[in-house]
C-alpha cells in the first residue's frame, strides 16, 4: 500500500492527484466544525471518511474541492497549494443534484459545453459511461422520470466523463435502498479500478467505507478529527456480500469498537 | 371511451354556449329590453361583418400595443429579477421598496404618461410595459432566489464564468417562476392595453368601443367587447404552447 499506483498498473488515461491535508481547521463564527486535520491521500487511493453525522466530514469535502475557505492549514493538491475552486475534480452529494431542466444524458454533456471539450469525444466516452452505469435507454429522459438510483448514477456519470483525477464523494448512496447501494458501490468500485483517480469518500456507512476503500478515516464528533486510520487490506474487486471476507468482521468490528468508545453507538 | 369523452368535452361547452344564447333571446323577450339596449346575437353577428376591416385592424392594433410592452417587460424584468435577487443591495435596499411599490394600482398613471409622452405608441406600450412588469420582476425574484444553493457547487467544480452559470442553470432553473409571471402578466397587458386606447387613441380595440358607444352603436360595442374576449383567450392558449417550448420537462413528468 505504499504506492497503489506505479506508471503500468492503470490502464487509467489519467493518473489520478494526492491530496494533502496539513492542519486544516474550519470554524463558522464562534462554532469550531473541524480539525486540526491531517490526511494523506496518496495519487489513485480510494480514501473513505466515515464518522457520526454532524462530525464535520462534508466540510471537509468541500475544503478539499475548493468550495468552502479553511479557517487555517493548507491544502496540497499535488504538491500545489490550493486557491479557488478546483476543477479537475468529480464531486457527487447525496442529493443527485442533477438540473431537472435537462435530460440524463445532457446533464452529463454540460461538463462538455462549459469545459469547451471536444464534442463528439465526450459524448462517445459518456456513452461508455452509461453502459458501465447501466443507464442504457436513460439519456433522454428528464430526472424526474429517472428513478433515485439511476438518478445518482447519472449523477456519477457527470462526475467522471471529464476524466477528473480526483472524485469526491459526499455520502452519495445514502439515500438508496440497500440493494441499489450494494449494486451501485460495486459498479463504482469497477470504474475506480478502470480509471485510476483518487477518491474521497464520505460515508457513515461501514459496509461501504470497508467494501470500497484502501483505507479507512474514523472521524470523532465535533470538531471532526481523524482518531483512526485503518488499512482495507482486501483482494478487490470485492463481492456483493462482504461477510465472504472472515477479515471483514474484524475490520467492522474496529470500526463498530472505535464508534463505542466514542459514545456514538450505545448498546446497553 | 376515449371517443366518448373527447365528444363530451367538445360538446357540453358547445351546447351550452347555445344554449346561453338561447337565455341571451328570451330574456330580450320576456322583459321587452329595447334593442339599442341589448342588441340580439344576430345583430352582433351582422353588426361584426358589416365591420370586418375595423375589427381587424383593432385588433391587430391592440395585439401590437400588447406585444411591445409585454416582450420589453420581459427582457427588462427577468435581467432586473436576477440583479435583486442575486445582490446585497438589491435584497436589502431595492426589495422592501418593491414589495410595497408593487400594490400601487398602475392603471392610474395612464392620463399622467399621456401627459409625459404625448398621444400614440408610446404611451400606450409604456402602461402595458408598468402593469405587466411587477408581477414579472416579483415571479422572477423569486424564480433566481430560490435555485437551490448547491447547484453553484456543480458549476463551480466545472469551473463555469459568470455567463455560463446565468444560461446554463441559473436562468433555467428559475424558468418556472418566470413563466408563472408571464402568465399572470398577460393577462393584465390586455386590461393596460385597452384602458390605454380609452385614455387617449385613435385607434385598437379600445377605442372601437369607446367610439361605438358614443354612437349608441350596441351591436359595434358588443363586437368590441367579444374582439377583447378573444384577444383573451389567444393569448391564453399562445402562453400554453409557450409553456412547452420553455419548460418541456413539465409535461414529460405529466406521462
Amino acid at each position: 500500500m505504499q504506492n497503489p499506483i506505479s506508471s503500468d498498473a492503470t490502464p487509467a488515461t489519467k493518473v489520478g492527484s494526492s491530496i494533502t491535508f496539513d492542519k486544516i481547521e474550519k470554524h463558522f463564527d464562534d462554532f469550531h466544525a473541524l480539525g486540526p486535520i491531517s490526511i494523506d491521500v496518496k495519487p489513485g487511493e480510494f480514501v473513505s471518511i466515515i464518522g457520526p453525522s454532524g462530525c464535520g466530514k462534508s466540510t471537509c469535502m468541500l475544503i478539499a474541492a475548493g468550495l468552502l475557505q479553511q479557517t487555517s492549514g493548507s491544502l496540497k493538491i499535488d504538491g500545489k497549494e490550493l486557491d479557488g475552486p478546483q476543477t479537475d475534480i468529480g464531486i457527487v452529494f447525496q442529493d443527485h443534484l442533477l438540473l431537472e431542466f435537462r435530460k440524463a444524458m445532457s446533464n452529463v454533456m454540460l461538463q462538455q459545453q462549459i469545459r469547451h471539450l471536444p464534442k463528439q469525444e465526450t459524448l462517445e466516452y459518456a456513452q461508455a459511461l452509461f453502459g458501465q452505469l447501466g443507464l442504457k435507454g436513460a439519456e433522454n429522459r428528464y430526472p424526474n422520470q429517472l428513478s433515485g438510483g439511476m438518478r445518482q448514477r447519472v449523477a456519477i456519470a457527470r462526475a467522471l466523463v471529464h476524466q477528473p483525477s480526483v472524485l469526491f464523494m459526499d455520502e452519495p448512496f445514502g439515500a438508496l435502498d440497500a440493494i441499489t447501494r450494494t449494486q451501485i458501490r460495486h459498479d463504482l468500485e469497477k470504474l475506480w479500478l478502470d480509471r485510476g483517480m483518487t477518491v474521497l469518500f464520505i460515508t457513515h456507512s461501514v459496509d461501504e467505507a470497508i467494501g470500497l476503500s484502501d483505507r479507512v478515516l474514523v472521524m470523532s464528533k465535533t470538531p471532526g478529527q481523524i482518531i483512526e486510520e485503518i488499512p482495507i487490506d482486501l483482494p478487490r474487486p470485492r463481492p456483493f456480500h462482504l461477510g465472504d471476507y472472515p477479515d471483514f468482521a474484524q475490520y467492522a468490528h474496529r470500526i463498530y469498537a472505535i464508534f463505542e468508545k466514542l459514545g456514538i453507538y450505545n448498546f446497553k | 371511451m376515449r371517443a366518448s369523452k373527447a365528444l363530451l368535452a367538445i360538446g357540453g361547452p358547445t351546447l351550452t354556449v347555445i344554449g346561453l344564447l338561447g337565455v341571451w333571446l328570451l330574456v330580450e323577450a320576456a322583459w321587452g329590453i329595447p334593442r339599442y339596449l341589448l342588441p340580439t346575437p344576430g345583430e352582433v353577428a351582422e353588426a361584426a361583418g358589416a365591420n370586418m376591416d375595423l375589427v381587424l385592424k383593432s385588433f391587430g392594433a391592440t395585439l401590437k400595443i400588447i406585444m411591445s410592452g409585454f416582450i420589453l417587460s420581459i427582457l427588462v424584468a427577468v435581467p432586473a429579477g436576477y440583479c435583486i435577487a442575486r445582490t446585497k443591495p438589491g435584497n436589502y435596499i431595492l426589495y422592501p421598496i418593491l414589495l410595497v411599490v408593487q400594490f400601487i394600482p398602475k392603471t392610474i398613471l395612464a392620463p399622467l404618461l399621456l401627459v409625459y409622452l404625448g398621444i400614440g405608441f408610446v404611451p400606450k406600450t409604456a402602461l402595458v410595459f408598468l402593469m405587466t412588469f411587477f408581477p414579472l420582476l416579483m415571479e422572477s425574484i423569486t424564480g433566481f432566489r430560490n435555485i437551490d444553493e448547491r447547484l453553484y457547487f456543480t458549476t463551480r467544480s466545472m469551473g463555469a464564468n459568470w455567463m455560463q452559470t446565468f444560461s446554463f442553470m441559473e436562468l433555467p432553473a428559475a424558468m418556472v417562476h418566470i413563466y408563472a409571471g408571464m402568465r399572470t402578466a398577460v393577462v393584465y397587458a390586455i386590461t393596460a392595453a385597452i384602458v390605454a386606447e380609452y385614455v387617449g387613441s385613435n385607434e385598437g380595440v379600445g377605442f372601437l368601443i369607446l367610439y361605438a358607444s358614443s354612437d349608441l352603436d350596441m351591436p359595434l360595442v358588443f363586437v368590441g367587447v367579444l374582439s377583447a374576449s378573444v384577444l383573451g383567450v389567444a393569448l391564453s392558449l399562445a402562453m400554453s404552447l409557450f409553456e412547452r417550448l420553455l419548460l418541456p420537462w413539465h409535461h414529460a413528468q405529466e406521462k
